[in-house]
């Protein structure tokens, strides 16, 4: 039974790796083995435990290899390195945020679907934080994440929000797994995606099931003068914030009420909503973790053959039928769930 | 004196909300910061994802000019026209 979990840096698995100390004999045999054998772990997770006979053992597993930048409010790439892997938390609420937001949606990736960072091969995470002036946004620009600080009147920092940091970085996943083209109903669902990810990796490192998480993206984000708890809800569409200043949340959450426009790629961000709607009713009909249920279904079917990138949302709920039904069989509650999910906004899986 | 019309409209982001600037001056101070700008050469960003888009549109008598300007290809002159117009006009 694990009872504790630590990061290895790369540096320190190197050391131990050279240990030389029979008491460390399989700890330097396990670190040697990560190093010569998987180049694709560039630091481990180590968990100790006991075993039935009460011996301490230590297990190594992937961990991240996390740097974050400092961009001191211009707006160029990538910005001075403030903290690497290992290092300790810095007088910075950014830096430090970001890089906790970081290893947090790593384990998320990790621990529950089994894939080693972005790639799957343990790419670094890099990220810079105090991009430009009063910058009102995050985005990740095919390489690294980049969060501004906000204007202080609508937005504050945008790295105060876990949900936002794991957006990012799942916009890195689907870029190495199903490549959803950034446009229409496609681009819809890599946002949809990255929205659902971003809620995962909150609600795994609190630890709230699916009745207690808020399936709130970017709760925080706003400043106490706008009216709205967060920038989307997953749970109602449309009902994040209504504010004399920026209006109501134009989120669609069924079907029906699809946004067609030129703007933002073709309503990425709004559109996105119908979708989302169709993970959380997933989710709220099987109940308990939403990340061992409809979040493994969703997992499977960004990195699973069916999904091409241009799929429109029919073809990407049929998608997820074929990876509830590979996963749990075709008469399970969590494919019937899925089948309902979509029902529930108005799709009909192609 | 020739009337121009300018309309910056700011979408995408990754709180997906649309903003716009509109500027109407003489065209013999504003045109030639249009004609500046590369309009039919605009750059794609197929990278970056959560990234502003900006939907630039400039008139004059007959002539238009119109263009959909990814944030990582706003530098050079197109950065100037928008900085001017989103100076010469706040937000709404």
């Amino acid at each position: 039974m694990p009872t504790s979990h630590g990061i290895v840096p790369p540096y320190l698995l190197t050391r131990i790796a050279r240990l030389d100390d029979s008491k460390f004999a399989t700890a330097a045999a396990a670190a040697r083995n990560a190093l010569e054998h998987d180049a694709s772990i560039r630091a481990v997770r180590l968990t100790f435990g006991f075993d039935e006979g009460d011996v301490l053992v230590a297990e190594l597993g992937a961990g991240p290899d996390r740097s974050i930048a400092d961009a001191e409010s211009r707006e160029q790439l990538p910005g001075l390195v403030v903290r690497r892997e290992g290092d300790p938390p810095v007088a910075d609420l950014a830096v430090d945020e970001a890089y906790d937001g970081l290893g947090a949606t790593f384990a998320l990736f990790s621990e529950v679907f089994r894939r080693n960072s972005i790639d799957g091969a343990g790419l670094p995470l890099d990220a810079t934080v105090h991009y430009g002036e009063l910058y009102d946004n995050a985005f990740w620009n095919g390489e690294r994440m980049v969060f501004g600080d906000g204007d202080g009147e609508i937005f504050s920092r945008f790295t105060a929000s876990l949900s936002v940091i794991g957006h990012e970085l799942a916009h890195g996943v689907t870029q190495y797994s199903s490549g959803l083209v950034y446009r229409d109903q496609s681009g819809a669902l890599n946002e949809s995606v990255s929205d659902v990810f971003g809620a995962l990796v909150e609600q795994y490192t609190l630890g709230q099931s699916v009745d207690q998480a808020s399936w709130l993206i970017g709760e925080g984000i706003f400043t106490d003068q706008v009216e709205g708890s967060a920038l989307r809800s997953m749970k109602n569409p449309g009902s994040a914030y209504d504010d004399d200043v920026l209006g109501k949340d134009p989120q669609p959450g069924h079907l029906d009420d699809y946004v067609e426009t030129e703007d933002d790629n073709g309503g990425v961000h709004l559109n996105s909503g119908i979708p989302n709607r169709a993970f959380y009713l997933v989710a709220e009909q099987l109940g308990g973790n939403a990340w061992e249920h409809a979040g493994r279904i969703w997992y499977e079917t960004i990195t699973g053959p069916e999904l091409t990138a241009r799929a429109d949302f029919a073809e990407f709920a049929s998608a997820t039928i074929v990876a509830a039904t590979g996963l749990f069989g075709a008469d399970s509650a969590e494919t019937a769930a899925v089948r309902s999910g979509w029902s529930g906004v108005g799709v009909t899986p192609a | 004196m020739t009337q121009v019309t300018i309309t910056v409209v700011r979408s995408g982001g990754f709180a997906g909300l649309r903003r716009q600037w509109r500027v109407e001056g003489d065209a013999e101070q504003w045109w030639p910061l249009v004609e500046a700008c590369p309009w039919r050469s605009v750059p794609h960003d197929r990278d970056s994802r959560d990234r502003f888009v900006y939907s630039i549109t400039a008139r004059a008598d007959r002539r238009r000019r119109t263009a959909q300007v990814p944030e990582a290809a706003l530098t050079g002159p197109w950065k100037i026209l928008v900085d001017r117009v989103q100076e010469a006009r706040d937000g709404s």
